[in-house]
């Protein structure tokens, strides 16, 4: 078993003068080395938690642990936590060398051993030779990459950052996305990610934890979440999703599967993790790239579903073609299909198709 | 300069007009320092036009103890008040725009009084005050003192509470979460990045008090006569070209100050707010 | 005595009022937040606090030293007081004497009268060269800004010697002005109304550059761009756009050179003589030659009720509204 780096033990912050919670009895275990992101709209409460487990801010109830000890009597200076900004939050008076030293100045640390970590440090951000720099001389990415070294440099037991990379931009932001997955690679700290980015959080992360009002919504691998969401929240907020309404018909199906109608009338055999009761509302959930789109009905099959829809328009996007597409019920459905040769490319506006899918890549979702 | 170089344009620039006028507005407000200082150095005893000839006579009365002792007074007394108006100016600065708390309103309305009331009732009442419960041996230098440091407090907190809020909050977050304690963040970062802020707040309070004749007219007593009273008495009895050297000397003597201070940290931006070189 | 940036007191606002960001303050100090607790210990918790032990020192100075003789003045003035003592009822005899003789209206209408013709020419020649300043590309531009800063290192007492020199009967004006055969005889501008007022609007000057270039360098340059672009002219983009934008930065530096031409003592007694007393000079007089406390009060409490009630009415019609 691995050893748990952080847990947040139903972890509640009100704010004075507000009624909803910012956070909502978050429980979260963080193993050690691990990376974590927090992803989630603004105001979900991700960097209120990221600002409790720093000590900014205290919990209005629960409890957070580092490496089992209970930190919430410590203030942040006695945390030993690293932590960047989004604004980086360089000490504009101090050269790069002395913003990457402070930490360890902060600790007593002797002068050579300083210098030699705070050389090591720089090595790690690809920065060695701006020691002698002022913040006000470096572009954006630099100052990140001081951010970055001065707060690895004291040695902490759990990086956070927080959403590093949303002052970047695009090009920038990848290539710091690459350079902190190295950093973590070859430091191994265990490190938690701030970010309102899906893309972001799926190709950094080991586990993600998506936050919603408050809430964490679903704690998982990258894959889990983006393949096995467990709420319409996730699977809307991580790619884009066609949630057809339907509920469930009957109960007599062979284990693992379920059979739903959907308003337009289908009757729909779909992959289902639990039983439910005839009649309970529910999404049948299906990405937009598992879809399928043709012309004429698909032959039967217990392995598919199949449902008759109109095209509304036709996205052009180049390595891929996007049809948004209207079902009779009035619900609206986007099939993605990429340019390859074989494609059916006289599909027009206007034409009544078929989306299919395999009943495998289908999903329940709870409706309410 | 594109007024009047172009021959085939006979209506000037409206920038050129502007100039213009701007030139004029800059003469006038450095007419009576320009005048002042003429009249320093030349012979005529009265206030009179053109000047004649050329002396230092005036200087030399000038510099003579029964003036050096006023413009001493005042630079120290001046000096003293700004120190303590820094400090408290800060705290109270901190205290505003880190802090909400109950009676903040009520305490920036306080902060602001000096500032909106007329410093001449302040005098008249300090001097009531003092009279009332019999602390008239107060008056004086520590009436002084005291009146200056409220009339400079406003000017202190307002540059401070600037300076303040030109520190990003994750500054002094990272630095705590890289181990520095609340006292060594004040230290280490608030400090240094406040050095403008501060210098800024103590030369304004150095000028209310330096500069300042209301508080010091029912206030001063004979042995404390700051320069500016002693220059007012003085001109009851009419006018002498001493006056003017003296007038100089006051001029200058900050000036020279400023400067200096102004090699430790860019105030001068801090004031009219160019961020350029922050 | 006044202050350029008085007019920007929002700037003592917390930062940080969004809820994502804000911090607990009693987190940032290291105590933990009380939990419930009764009002008696709510209060004792609300003295103890961080806050309030910083503010402690200056709030005590500012209240023993700065409200506490205000209010005595004031109280003084409505009562009768024999030199130093106070007795009998509370009554509005010294602002009814005051004000049932000429002399002595006349005195507060010239007082108002300077206040705002000062105020108007502060505005007035203050504009040009704000708006020159806070446009100019010179590299002397920061120069420029201290030179009109130097009025300020003056004293009020200085400044006004220099004008002295200039306009008495002996001065530069009267000089010029008969070597050139312009006048046969001297003329007296000192001591007159309009002297004093040149004083003052010299002094007072700087504060008004600094306040109407604060807002004007506060107008974001891409609103006068987007104004340009939907066709204004440069004359309706200075119409329409920048003078509105820059009303509180007017209404501030009116305010400042208005409250501190009403109460300016030491112009009023050098450039005016026996026949142009102010409120500033007669309360110099009652204070220190009658020994009238009640009636200098009374004066006080005339100069504190205007200039709270301009600065009022200047705040309503334009020092809060329109920030960018």
């Amino acid at each position: 078993m691995h050893n748990v780096a952080v847990a947040l033990r139903n972890l509640v912050k009100n704010y004075d003068g507000t009624s909803v919670p910012a956070v909502n009895g978050i429980n979260l275990e963080i193993e050690e080395g691990e990376f974590v992101s927090f992803l989630g709209p603004s105001g979900c409460g991700k960097t209120t938690t990221l600002n409790m487990v720093a000590g900014f801010f205290a919990p209005t109830s629960g409890s957070i642990l580092l490496n089992g000890q209970s930190v919430e009597a410590l203030p942040p200076h006695r945390r030993g936590i690293g932590l960047v900004f989004q604004d980086y939050a360089l000490f504009p008076h101090m050269t790069v060398e002395e913003n990457v030293g402070f930490g360890l100045a902060m600790r007593k640390v002797a002068k050579a051993e300083m210098a030699r970590r705070v050389g090591e440090a720089l090595e790690l951000v690809r920065l060695n030779g701006y020691g002698d720099r002022k913040p006000s001389q470096l572009s954006g990415g630099q100052m990140q990459r001081v951010a970055l070294a001065r707060a690895l440099v004291i040695r902490p037991s759990v990086l956070l950052l927080d959403e590093p990379l949303s002052n970047l931009d695009l090009k920038l932001r990848e290539s710091m996305r690459v350079e902190i997955m190295r950093i973590h690679r070859q430091t191994k700290i265990t490190t938690l990610f701030v970010t309102h980015d899906q893309g972001e959080a799926l190709v950094m992360s080991d586990r993600i934890a998506v936050m919603n009002a408050g809430n964490v919504e679903q704690f998982g691998t990258p894959s889990e979440i983006y393949e096995r969401p467990r709420t319409r929240f996730v699977a809307e907020f991580i790619g884009s999703m066609n949630l057809f309404r339907c509920a469930v018909e009957g109960t007599s199906c062979e284990a693992g599967y379920a059979l739903a109608r959907a308003e337009s009338g289908e009757l729909l055999r779909v992959q289902s993790a639990q039983e439910r009761p005839s009649g309970d509302p529910i999404y049948v959930a299906v990405r937009p790239e598992r879809t399928a789109i043709t012309r004429i009905p698909p032959q039967p099959s217990p392995g598919c579903i199949s449902i008759r829809a109109t095209i509304d328009e036709i996205l052009y996007l180049g390595n891929h073609r996007e049809y948004q597409v209207r079902l009779p019920s009035g619900e609206a459905g986007v099939v993605t299909v990429s340019n390859v040769a074989d494609q059916d490319r006289s599909l027009a506006t206007g034409d009544s198709v078929f989306l299919t899918a395999s009943s495998d890549d289908c999903l329940i979702l709870a409706r309410h | 300069m594109s007024g009047g170089v172009n021959a085939a344009r006979f209506r000037p620039s409206a920038w050129g007009v502007l100039k213009a006028v701007v030139a004029i507005i800059y003469l006038f407000m450095l007419f009576p320092v320009f005048f002042t200082g003429l009249a320093s150095i030349s012979e005529g005893t009265r206030a009179a036009f053109p000047p004649v000839g050329f002396t230092l006579a005036w200087w030399r009365e000038a510099l003579e103890p029964g003036w050096t002792d006023p413009i001493l007074f005042s630079l120290r007394i001046s000096a003293e008040a700004s120190l303590i108006a820094l400090v408290l100016g800060t705290v109270l600065a901190i205290a505003l725009t880190r802090y909400t708390f109950p009676g903040r309103n009520v305490l920036v309305m306080l902060t602001l009084g000096p500032l909106i009331l007329p410093t001449l009732v302040l005098s008249v009442g300090l001097l009531q005050m003092f009279a009332m419960l019999g602390l008239s041996d107060y008056v004086g230098y520590g009436g002084q003192l005291t009146g200056y440091v409220v009339i400079s407090l406003p000017f202190c907190v307002r540059m401070v509470a600037i300076g303040i809020s030109n520190i990003p909050r994750n500054v002094e977050r990272a630095a705590s979460v890289l181990g520095a304690s609340p006292w060594m963040v004040q230290r280490k970062i608030v400090l240094p990045l406040l050095k403008n802020g501060l210098l800024a707040g103590f030369m304004f309070a150095f000028i209310q008090s330096f500069t300042d004749s209301s508080v010091s007219l029912f206030l001063a007593r004979p042995g404390d006569m700051p320069v500016t009273i002693r220059i007012l008495g003085f001109l009851d009895t009419g006018f002498s070209p001493t006056i003017a050297a003296v007038s100089m000397i006051t001029l200058i003597l900050p000036m020279v100050m400023f400067a200096i201070i102004d090699r430790f940290g860019q105030f001068g931006d801090f004031i009219h707010g160019d961020k350029r070189h922050a | 005595m006044t202050l350029a940036a008085a007019a920007q007191p929002a700037t003592l606002e917390p930062r940080g009022t969004d809820v994502e960001s804000r911090a607990d303050p009693a987190v940032l100090a290291g105590v933990q937040p009380p939990a419930t607790p009764t009002s008696f210990v709510a209060a004792a918790r609300t003295l103890i606090s961080v806050p309030w032990l910083l503010a402690l020192a200056p709030a005590a100075l500012l209240f023993f030293f700065f409200l506490v003789p205000t209010l005595i003045m004031l109280s003084l003035s409505v009562v009768r007081s024999e030199a130093i003592g106070p007795h009998g009822d509370i009554t509005l005899a010294n602002y009814v004497y005051l004000l049932s003789s000429p002399f002595y209206v006349w005195a507060v209408l010239r007082t108002f009268i300077i206040g705002i013709s000062t105020g108007v020419l502060v505005v007035a020649a203050a504009f040009p060269v704000a708006f020159f300043l806070a446009h100019t590309r010179s590299r002397f531009r920061g120069a420029l800004i201290a030179l009109c800063l130097t009025p300020l290192l003056a004293s009020v007492v200085v400044r006004t010697y220099g004008w002295y020199i200039i306009l008495s009967n002996y001065g530069l004006f009267n000089e010029t002005l008969l070597s050139v055969g312009a006048i046969d005889a001297r003329i007296h501008f000192v001591p007159s109304t309009a002297a004093i007022v040149v004083g003052l609007v010299h002094a007072l000057l700087p504060y008004g550059i600094l306040t109407i270039m604060n807002s004007l360098t506060a107008i974001n340059p891409n609103v006068v761009r987007a104004a340009q672009s939907l066709g204004a002219t440069r004359l309706s983009v200075f119409v329409k756009i920048i003078m509105p934008l820059c009303i509180p930065g007017i209404v501030g530096g009116f305010l400042l050179a208005f409250t501190g031409a009403i109460s300016a003592f030491a112009t009023a007694a050098i450039l005016g003589g026996p026949k142009q007393e102010t409120i500033a000079t007669l309360i110099n007089t009652f204070m220190t030659g009658v020994l009238d406390w009640s009636l200098s009060g009374a004066l006080g409490g005339i100069l504190i009720v205007s200039t709270i009630a301009v600065t009022a009415l200047g705040y309503w019609f334009g020092v809060g509204k329109a920030r960018i």
